[in-house]
């Protein structure tokens, strides 16, 4: 039994582990890059309080680790993060995250968008990223409004929200998206949090990071500044939430079982309890709903027969100099 | 093909037996032949945590070390000082290029270090000339680094020599320090000694001559003065000053003592050797100067009276008279140079180790550098058997007398503050210090090996200072370690299969890990076969079974050949055993650092029953006392009916099993509720001092008296998810408290 190493996946950890490498742990005030410009109450200080932590726990460098949004006030968030980051154009950055995930499969892809962003202009790409299946974790900083333009209706406005596009209030039922990210094929980690449980939001993000494929976490969000009191019912009243829990998804702690007593047992590897479950707004459920490490991730698919040792791109760099190479031609005099 | 298949497959299968008997015969013998099984000699085989360490000079770690003559910081790691270089001056439009550079400079010296000793300067221009030659356009940016490099020293490559090197540069370096203020008292009481001679003589008669007072006066004024007036007035009309002659013989003796010593001798004169490579010869220098000591310690002592004037002959002739170093003050004692005794553990007879640790625990000033340069047991490297490291340091650290270092050579820079401790501590010290060396199969560079036996267990870092505080968990730590609560640790292995998929395993790196890249443990090892199916389990879990699975399934390591190929190889009996041994050491070892230890989780048992009773006892009260209250009286009572009122009780105690213990919370005291805080910046914007974030991000009060009441009720209003307690009042006289302490209600 011969089995290759791989040069390109070398055991990076194990290398941290034996000597003194230089820059091994990065402190959470190391993955800070800015003072966030969002307004004070804002719930997107949450999450990016909630990915500072993660970086810092999974000990992952900076260096390694890219963020890419769209446009909203959800996608300022690469500019608070002290890694690579790119805050793409409306309602494109899941394209440009695959692009990242397809050039760069060592580095680790994070996707902060918004309602707007991802479930309106940026529809299209959602659907076939969650197709697609490549490894990431995108995050949708669902706070049901558009805020960074002050204030008109998202595709997951509640009907009646009086807007500056609709001031007469919005005629429509709120998109949901976890029912429609639920019936794209290929579907394989979808979860729900809430930026006002942090707990639980630090431990969705955790298992979405360690999802082999494309983790769709949806965080409802507050927005202090255009929707001051839309999630006052869910807040004030921690029987309307239900927390999900099952022994191959999150376990609540006893502390947050003392508040949050409104608790549900849920298979996540059901799709058809998922949607279920999913379909409720109230109580909302926040948890893990569905999980699925199985399904095949389109990142790899492509690279499934090729293994990039120094001497492959080496002997493929070499190819490429040589067409520029000046030089007698064979043949040639 | 199928058919071709199905054969291959039934091959296999009748293979099968006999290829388990082969594991369990060479498991138990440890032979190969007339087996399946192939030996692994000829592959050049390593570990498979130390594949990623094939090009260690692509690696950035602390070697080489830039040898420094400050007594505080002795040592810097090269690495360390380009990042301190490029954080300084990589800024700017050219920050990127600056630091590419420096990352290259950085090279290059690694390199130059690598081919012999030279100083960091040197180095550090032939660098950038070669650099600067290749690509002239680099040299305004590297010229940038070149000037903010403030610090200069020896570069010190980590080989089998260089621990030697590095910790007696320290031990100099601490020395020098010591001797330096020896050198500065010795200077000032000669002056004051002859300074008290020198007032004697001024004052006497042939003191004050004229030709004496006109010398003293030069001869600018000379010629204006009466010296001879002078002479006559200041002789006629005063008493003379003279000292007794036992006095004057007494520091006409001090003065021959402080001059004549050998510690440290004046410019010109050869003093004592301090550095040695044998115990027994430091031990005896020692002892042949121990009268000299006496003497200069005794003298330094005098001679401070007799520059007071504090010395009475009535009482310190006597005292002085029995004087011996046992009566001196240990700061006198300190100031005293002290051995530097540096050798092979492999070269040490065991009457030189006796020797060594009679001295080091009867406190003699000898610091030994123990230099280990194998760790293989001697019974299984086939020798005649000798000194383990683990006998040396491990009877010293029963001792519990002196300090003692035991460190990998590639951990010497992060245990450098207590090496530095052990060179200034005021007794004797003793540093074991693992080379790297070994009859490595693959080319294993020696601080990869020295790390990597720490990381196997093999040779554990520690360290023991018995001045660190009166408890042993003062005394003595193993930080040092890698994952030091764990037997092994466990990393993951990634690695792609024969269908070129990813994989990814944990693996733990285990003593049997590090011996099998070593030569002399090659017939300790055999390929597996390429037939498994549950009979071979990795050596770690295998070990972790205990004795009663070891012949079901037999252990084997993930080993990688020179082309990074992944084998499976068994491990036989022997090789097994010694692993366990050491893992025992291990384990003893964790519990001596506090980790795992008995006593506590005995005493721990025992608490948590004892709380578990008085709980119980809580409940079973509590309870009674809710069948009275819910009994119609409204008062405590005997339990006379509504027994469904209990597990109401006991939900509203929350008492369950597996939920928190609710916190007792003083009302009058500002709290919140940290876990849940959204970190939405309310608060803090409030008031920065008052409220702060945690390692989490989340926010707690750091000072509640670094705000109003107002500001801590506002806080709470604004707090978004409505956490924040602001308590009650703090300072009766803040204005409208009346107001603010209705506003708070709705957030006790």
């Amino acid at each position: 039994m011969i089995e290759r190493m791989a040069n390109g996946h070398a055991p990076a950890s194990a290398a941290e582990s034996l000597l003194r490498l230089y820059d091994e742990r990065v402190e959470i005030e190391g993955f800070q890059k800015a003072v966030p410009r969002w307004c004070a109450g804002c719930g997107d200080n949450a999450v990016l309080a909630a990915l500072q932590r993660l970086l810092r726990d999974e000990g992952l460098r900076p260096e390694k680790t890219v963020f890419v949004s769209g446009i909203g006030c959800s996608s300022r968030l690469p500019h608070y993060m002290n890694t690579y980051g790119f805050h793409g154009i409306h309602g494109r950055a899941l394209p440009v995250a695959e692009g990242v995930r397809l050039a760069r499969p060592d580095l680790h892809v994070f996707v902060n968008t918004g309602d707007g962003d991802c479930f309106s202009i940026g529809a299209a790409h959602w659907i076939h990223a969650i197709r697609y299946n490549m490894k990431m974790v995108v995050m949708v900083h669902d706070n049901q409004i558009y805020g960074l333009t002050k204030k008109q209706a998202s595709p997951t406005s509640p009907a009646n929200t009086v807007s500056n596009t609709t001031p007469r209030g919005s005629r429509l039922e709120a998109m949901n998206p976890l029912t429609v990210t639920l019936g794209v094929q290929n579907v394989s980690f979808v979860a729900q949090a809430a930026d006002w449980i942090p707990e639980v939001l630090y431990d969705i993000v955790q298992a979405a990071f360690h999802h082999d494929g494309l983790a769709f976490v949806r965080i409802i969000q507050r927005c202090p500044e255009w929707m001051p009191s839309l999630l006052d019912p869910w807040l004030h009243d921690p029987g309307r939430v239900q927390l999900l829990h099952h022994e191959n998804a999150l376990s609540i702690s006893p502390s947050l079982k003392m508040l949050y007593r409104n608790t549900l047992e849920h298979d996540p590897s059901d799709i058809h309890r998922a949607r279920e479950v999913a379909s409720s707004i109230d109580p909302l459920p926040i948890g893990i709903l569905y999980h699925d490490p199985s399904v095949p991730r389109h990142d790899q698919i492509l690279r499934e027969n090729v293994v990039h040792s120094a001497e492959s791109v080496r002997r493929l760099l070499d190819a490429e100099f040589d067409k520029f190479a000046v030089g007698a031609r064979a043949g040639s005099a | 093909m199928s058919e071709i298949l199905e054969a291959l497959k039934a091959e296999a299968r009748r293979r099968r037996p006999n290829l388990q008997q082969d594991r369990a015969s060479f498991y138990l013998t440890g032979r190969t032949a007339d087996t399946q099984l192939a030996d692994v000699a000829g592959l050049g085989l390593r570990a498979a945590p130390l594949a990623a360490y094939r090009r260690p000079e692509e690696l950035r770690h602390d070697y080489p070390l830039i040898l420094l003559a400050d007594p505080e910081a002795p040592l810097r790691p090269l690495s360390g000082l380009i990042d301190d270089l490029l954080e300084a001056r990589a800024t700017g439009e050219d920050a990127d290029r600056v630091r590419q550079l420096g990352l290259v400079l950085e090279q290059h010296l690694r390199a130059r270090a690598e081919q012999q000793v030279v100083r960091l300067s040197e180095a550090w221009s032939q660098a950038v000339a070669t650099m600067t030659a290749e690509d002239p356009t680099c040299a305004p940016h590297l010229e940038r680094l070149t000037a903010a490099r403030d610090v200069d020293g020896e570069l010190v490559a980590c080989t089998t020599d260089s621990a030697r090197r590095i910790v007696t540069h320290v031990w100099s370096v601490v020395q020098a320090a010591r001797v330096q203020r020896l050198a500065a008292r010795l200077e000032r009481l000669r002056h004051g000694l002859a300074d008290i001679l020198a007032a004697e003589q001024a004052n006497s008669a042939a003191g004050l001559t004229p030709d004496r007072i006109a010398h003293s006066i030069g001869p600018v004024f000379a010629g204006e003065l009466d010296v001879t007036a002078l002479a006559r007035l200041l002789t006629d009309n005063r008493p003379a000053f003279l000292l007794s002659d036992a006095r004057r013989e007494r520091v006409r003796r001090l003065l021959e003592v402080l001059e004549s010593q050998q510690f440290m001798p004046p410019a010109g004169r050869e003093g004592y050797e301090f550095v040695y490579d044998a115990p027994a010869a430091a031990i005896a220098a020692y002892h042949e100067r121990f009268t000299a000591t006496t003497e200069l310690a005794k003298a330094l002592v005098i001679a401070e009276l007799e520059i007071d004037g504090r010395y009475r002959e009535q009482a310190h002739d006597a005292l002085f008279e029995s004087w011996s170093v046992a009566d001196l003050d240990a700061a006198t004692l300190e100031m005293f140079p002290e051995y530097l005794v540096h050798c092979d553990l492999e070269q040490l007879s065991p009457a030189d180790t006796i020797e060594l640790l009679e001295a080091l625990s009867d406190h003699l000033p000898i610091n030994a550098v123990v230099c280990v340069n194998d760790l293989v047991p001697h019974a299984m490297a086939g020798g005649a058997g000798g000194l383990s490291p683990r006998t040396l340091t491990g009877a010293a650290l029963g001792d519990g007398e002196a300090f003692i270092l035991q460190v990998p050579a590639s951990a010497l820079a992060v245990a450098m503050d207590q090496l530095v401790r052990g060179c200034a501590a005021p007794r004797s010290a003793l540093f074991a210090v693992y080379t790297g060396a070994g009859q490595w199969v693959a080319d294993l560079p020696p601080f990869i090996a020295a790390a990597a036996a720490t990381e196997a267990r093999v040779f554990p870092a520690y360290c023991y200072d018995p001045s660190a505080g009166p408890t042993w968990a003062d005394r003595f730590t193993l930080h040092v370690n890698p994952r030091v609560d764990e037997d092994w640790p466990v990393r993951p292995l990634r690695y792609a299969d024969e269908s070129l998929q990813h994989r990814e395993v944990e693996l733990a790196f285990t003593a049997a890990d590090f011996f099998a890249g070593d030569a002399r443990f090659l017939h300790h090892l055999a390929l597996a076969g390429d037939d498994f199916g549950g009979t071979v389990v990795p050596f770690a879990e295998h070990l972790a079974k205990g004795s009663d699975a070891w012949t079901d399934e037999l252990p084997y390591l993930l080993m990688v050949d020179a082309e990074d190929g992944l084998h499976r190889v068994l491990v036989d009996r022997p090789l097994l055993r010694l692993v366990g041994h050491i893992l025992g050491k291990w384990r003893r070892l964790q519990e001596r650092g506090g980790i795992h230890n008995s006593y506590a989780a005995r005493e721990l048992a025992h608490e948590r029953a004892q709380w578990e009773a008085e709980r119980a006892e809580l409940i079973a009260a509590a309870k009674a006392a809710s069948l009275g209250l819910t009994s119609g009286t409204g008062q405590a009572g005997p339990a006379t009916g509504a027994p469904a009122a209990a597990p109401a009780v006991a939900d509203l105690l929350d008492l369950g099993e597996e939920e928190d213990e609710p916190v007792a919370r003083d009302p009058y005291q500002p709290w919140i509720e940290t876990a849940r805080c959204s970190t939405c910046n309310e608060c803090t914007l409030v008031n920065d001092r008052m409220f702060a974030y945690n390692e989490n991000r989340q926010a707690y009060i750091a000072d509640a008296d670094a705000g109003t009441f107002a500001e801590l009720v506002q806080a709470a209003e604004n707090c978004q998810v409505a956490i924040i307690h602001p308590g009650k009042p703090r300072n009766p006289a803040e204005p409208g408290l009346e107001d603010l302490i209705k506003r708070a209600e709705p957030f006790t």
